[in-house]
């Protein structure tokens, strides 16, 4: 891929990423338990990585964060949000160079990566350690909402690989 | 790879994280049974002790308030309830459960205080 198409296409991706985050928040989820989350914006962050690669991935997962918690959220807010983000590309990242599992998985592990590392901010600033207690309620969150990510993005890289000329790997 | 194989693999990878977060929950409900076990509840009438009991110990007693109004205290899974009372207006009855550190149930007519003291302060006061 050449250089103009990948400026235009990781754009298009952080654009995607911002107004899926957006979305989301305009979607009242509550579960009793805080951190859940359907992690929408996570599918850009899935697609880049199985179009573009690993480190445009994480790039692109930094950025989001980054705009979309300056745009709608507070510091605090913050620091979780770049824990998990990070966290969670950087092993859906490793999983994905592994090379024995597919999207799905990756996905799905990225979703429970994502709220392991919020939970880990969250002992560190309270230096409350009963907090993990809620971990349990959201490793199974997060294989669902990632599993399903997963699937949707796999659709997606699909076609997008034909579009963009890229290898299609699963 | 080929794609049938990568799917046992996801299939594998799900399976263990579902297992972990499983485990994870057995483990930290025995600790928090475990670590819930100083914790008591303090009953009061007319600010002089009359009970002391453990949270962690299921019992049913019934507290002698002022005026001769009883209430009926209950103990289970690791709180505390009145269950009924003789007084008016029942508002230790509607107070319901307590459990977490500094709660307490009043009942004004009989002058009984229902305190828990113990450590915990629970999560949800720390993750509010």
């Amino acid at each position: 891929m050449n250089k103009r198409k990948f400026t235009a296409y990781m754009g298009m991706l952080l654009a995607v990423a911002f107004v899926l985050s957006y979305i989301e928040t305009l979607i009242p989820l509550n579960f009793g338990v805080p951190g859940i989350k359907l992690g929408l914006g996570n599918l850009a962050v899935v697609t880049a990585l199985y179009t573009i690669g690993i480190g445009p991935a994480i790039v692109l997962a930094i950025m989001k964060v980054l705009l979309v918690t300056f745009t709608f959220g507070s510091f605090s807010m913050f620091m979780y949000s770049f824990a998990g983000a990070l966290l969670s590309v950087l092993v859906m990242a490793l999983l994905k160079k592994l090379d024995i599992f597919s999207c799905y998985a990756v996905s799905a592990t990225g979703g429970i990566m994502h709220n392991v590392g919020q939970i880990l901010v969250a002992v560190l600033i309270t230096k409350e350690i009963r907090i993990t207690y809620y971990l349990p309620v959201l490793i199974v969150s997060g294989v669902v909402t990632g599993a399903v990510l997963g699937i949707i993005a796999g659709l997606i890289v699909k076609r997008v690989s034909k579009v963009l000329k890229v290898d299609y790997e699963r | 790879m080929n794609d049938k194989k990568r799917l046992k693999n996801d299939i594998k990878l799900i399976a263990a994280a579902l297992i972990i977060a499983v485990v994870s929950y057995v483990i930290i409900r025995t600790v928090s049974i475990y670590t819930t076990g100083d914790a008591y509840v303090l009953v009061t009438v007319d600010n002089e002790e009359i009970e002391r009991l453990p949270l962690n110990k299921d019992t049913t007693i019934t507290v002698k308030g002022l005026n001769g109004f009883e209430n009926v205290l209950v103990i289970k899974d690791g709180s505390a309830y009145v269950e009924s009372a003789t007084c008016p207006d029942k508002i230790c009855v509607h107070k319901g459960k307590i459990r977490y550190n500094g709660e307490a149930i009043v009942c004004l007519p009989g002058r009984v205080v229902i305190t828990v003291i113990s450590n915990d302060e629970g999560v949800d006061a720390t993750v509010r």
